[in-house]
């Protein structure tokens, strides 16, 4: 069982199914289109027999009538498992609800809500739904399952991760099947570009991989007045912040992330902005949707834990 | 409160404006945030200015502005006024002049300059030398006096404004050209008061009187060996100054009635002081005078105290020795001030007298002390004393001069000797009333402000405020440096590193 916070998530994303964006290679019977033509009852086309076909797949009665020997065709159904690749680096525990006002989410917060969403969407079209992730208290790993509870148990698992660190992400993925779907969840601070290197690669083998990059809005609104910025990761970074630079910083954080979802795209990966000010039901929704890219929040959107 | 220097407190208030400005306007490292897109904002400066409303340290503030400003407000040289003004007219009495406190406040009652003016007698205010009760004949010592006390006055008094010299005057003759010189030194008017011409004359007399001298070798006319002039030197310049002063006066005596002549007999005694015998009294109506050879009288007596080395330790009566070398440059009596051309050398001034006798007097405007003196030197000191003793009087003439001398044959010894020669209880000095305004040198006061400033000691400088006052300035700058110790050790503190 997952967490009692996440019980209006979960309500929210009942009945939602989450199919691949491509089909799928040949698995256990499922839900996602498969690149296998078999035997399941959704028929797509007839195609003359030929020496060696199963004769099981024979239209009789087309025979019967034309006297003519064609097999039916028909799509197969496959499962693919879903793998959470969760970023869980000292920079993902902006902003610290302690230290903001209203306690706001931080952005580990966020992508676990996510991460939970996805997982029983996955989980409840039967995918296997897997976890990696890294942080303060080394790498976490919870094997692709499809039994009940699985959802619960990648959700305590995600609760019992201290965020903090600089731990890189590659290394994580390389466990993960190439046939995977692979969900990644990140800043893009850390090892961005290895990262994109091995969805890039992955993308190439057929896998799917789709990149939700989780953007504070805290990061997107500065806070007003003068302050030194420094990078929890990089202590070497540090920078004056006041109403000055706030433009200019907008600017270099636009044009990285748009720089980021081009690179992304490009590579034949998903990807979409998670903005924390959005509520990560209509981020899992859109994302779902594929609609992903374009997602903002609306006026009307709070950060109650309610909508989420 | 004024400031001599009011630039160099303006000076102080800029610069703790600056220093509280910059207190404002720090320059410090701003606070530190977390951010983990902070490779995003533009690499610039770590510093910053930190605009704040409230300044950070206040107690840094406070004590480098109070530090500031005590030292300013040091520097400027503040002075202590008082909104009330009060005037203070300076009296110098000369000798030969009857007065009191009282009788001198009435007398400038009606005068424009000094009219509700606190009243000062100079000689009195001053610790009098011996001998001296009042002022001087003696410009540059009345002077010196007078802005040498202005200068207490005005130190001692913060209330007082202006300040005028009156010069009550004996004699209505003399050259004025010492007063004049040392006028200049007193920063404002200076008023006169003097008797008329012809106030030293003796009042018209309705009996003749003829004056016989009579040389004795005693005051009493005792003959010691059988003659009176036992004991009287031959060929006496002073013998010989009587009887012609005698014939004189006789002379002038002759325009006055002739129905009736009274001869008084002037009992002239020469012997040395170590001889002579002191007496409890006098024959009614008897003239003495006792006029020593080496003009020092009989010796005084100490009423409290011993004289040492010839200088008075407490309380004085009579005749002392005078400080070895000490001379004076005239010697005044009936208004006649002998002096001019004259050594000063001729008059043996070895002597003087001390304590007169002031006790009040019950009638107004005359003296009638155990004591009178009827001639002074030029500084002030008794020459000549007049005692009663019975009905009849005595006087003493503690001046020595050389034999062969013919000063006292001159006018100017004429003062001296119609007093020798005059009745006893003659009236010897002016009646205040008898003073008149004679001249003013200007119509405005001395400024208290011109006697402020300079060294108190110094006899021609100004004031400082009373000792309190004094020493503010320095408790200021004290009190900057004991606050920018402390700024040090706060910042000091507040700089420390915490473990």
């Amino acid at each position: 069982m997952a967490s009692q916070n996440d019980g209006p998530l979960l309500d929210a994303l009942r009945g939602v199914r989450w199919p691949a964006r491509r089909v799928v290679g040949a698995a256990l019977p499922g839900a996602h289109r498969s690149t296998q033509r078999g035997t399941s009852g959704e028929f797509t086309e007839y195609r003359l027999y030929r020496q060696g076909d199963d004769p099981r797949q024979l239209d009789w009665k087309l025979l019967a009538r034309s006297d003519r020997a064609f097999v039916r065709l028909t799509n197969d159904r496959a499962v693919v498992a879903t793998w959470f690749a969760i970023d869980a680096s000292l920079s993902m525990a902006y902003p610290d609800a302690s230290s903001t006002p209203g306690g706001a989410l931080s952005k580990w917060a966020f992508a676990r809500a996510i991460a939970v969403g996805l997982a029983a969407v996955a989980h409840a079209s039967g995918d296997p739904v897997g976890l990696v992730t890294t942080g303060a208290n080394g790498p976490q790993r919870l094997s692709a399952r499809t039994r009940r509870g699985t959802v619960g148990e990648l959700a305590r698992l995600l609760d019992a991760v201290v965020v903090g660190g600089a731990h890189a992400l590659t290394p994580l993925l390389s466990a993960i099947p190439l046939r995977a779907r692979l969900v990644i969840l990140t800043d893009l601070l850390g090892d961005a570009d290895d990262v994109l290197r091995v969805a890039a690669q992955r993308s190439a083998a057929g896998a799917i991989v789709e990149c939700l990059h989780v953007v504070a809005r805290e990061e997107l609104e500065l806070p007003v007045g003068a302050f030194l910025a420094r990078d929890p990761e990089q202590a070497t970074v540090e920078r004056t912040m006041d109403r000055r630079t706030h433009e200019a910083y907008r600017n270099r954080f636009d044009a990285f992330r748009t720089e980021r979802a081009r690179l992304w795209r490009a590579s034949g990966a998903g990807y979409a902005e998670a903005r924390t000010d959005v509520p990560a039901t209509r981020v899992i929704r859109q994302l779902i949707a594929g609609r992903g890219r374009d997602v903002a929040p609306s006026a009307a959107e709070s950060f109650t834990p309610e909508g989420r | 409160m004024t400031f001599a220097s009011p630039f160099v407190l303006g000076i102080a208030a800029a610069a703790a404006l600056v220093i509280a400005g910059l207190h404002l306007l720090s320059v410090r490292r701003p606070p530190e945030l977390l951010l983990p897109t902070a490779r995003f904002l533009p690499a610039t400066e770590v510093r910053a200015v930190s605009r704040t409303r409230t300044p950070s340290d206040l107690l840094l503030l406070l004590l480098r502005v109070g530090a500031l400003l005590a030292a300013g407000f040091a520097l400027a040289g503040p002075r202590f006024t008082t909104t009330r003004a009060e005037r203070v007219a300076l009296v110098g009495v000369e000798p030969g002049v009857l007065a009191d406190t009282a009788a001198v406040r009435r007398l400038l009652a009606t005068d424009v300059l000094t009219a509700n003016a606190r009243v000062v007698l100079v000689a009195e205010s001053l610790s009098a030398p011996t001998g001296t009760m009042l002022a001087s004949y003696d410009a540059a010592q009345l002077f010196p006096r007078a802005i040498q006390l202005a200068a207490r006055t005005v130190r001692d008094d913060l209330a007082v404004d202006s300040l005028a010299l009156i010069v009550l005057r004996a004699h209505s003759t003399g050259s004025d050209s010492a007063w004049s010189a040392w006028r200049s030194a007193w920063p404002g008017s200076v008023v006169t008061y003097s008797p008329p011409a012809d106030a030293s004359q003796p009042p018209p007399r309705r009996v003749a009187r003829r004056v016989v001298l009579v040389p004795v070798a005693a005051v009493d006319g005792t003959p010691t060996n059988g003659s009176p002039r036992d004991g009287m030197p031959p060929d006496d310049v002073v013998e010989a100054s009587f009887r012609w002063h005698a014939a004189r006066v006789n002379h002038n005596d002759r325009s006055a009635s002739d129905t009736a002549v009274v001869v008084d007999s002037i009992f002239l005694s020469r012997i040395p002081s170590r001889q002579f015998a002191p007496r409890d009294g006098s024959l009614p109506g008897r003239v003495s005078i006792y006029w020593p050879l080496d003009g020092a009288p009989n010796m005084g007596a100490a009423i409290n105290g011993t004289p040492a080395n010839g200088a008075t330790t407490g309380q004085w009566r009579g005749w002392q020795a005078a400080p070895a070398g000490d001379t004076a440059s005239a010697l005044v009596a009936g208004g006649i001030a002998m002096m001019g051309g004259w050594p000063v050398a001729q008059f043996g001034r070895w002597n003087a007298f001390v304590d007169v006798d002031t006790s009040p007097n019950t009638e107004a405007d005359t003296l009638a002390p155990r004591w009178q003196p009827f001639a002074w030197w030029s500084d002030g000191r008794v020459a000549a004393i007049e005692q009663y003793a019975g009905k009849g009087c005595e006087r003493t003439v503690a001046v020595m001069v050389a034999q062969g001398h013919d000063i006292l044959l001159s006018p100017a010894a004429n003062g001296l000797f119609d007093r020798l020669l005059a009745p006893c209880k003659h009236p010897a000095s002016v009646a205040i009333a008898a003073l008149s305004l004679r001249t003013a040198s200007g119509t405005t006061l001395a400024p208290a402000s011109a006697f402020r400033g300079g060294d108190p000691d110094d006899i021609m400088g100004g004031a400082t405020p009373n000792r309190v006052v004094r020493w503010i300035p320095s408790l200021l700058l004290a009190l900057s440096l004991v606050a920018l110790v402390a700024e040090w050790r706060v910042r000091r503190i507040a700089n420390a590193p915490s473990i």
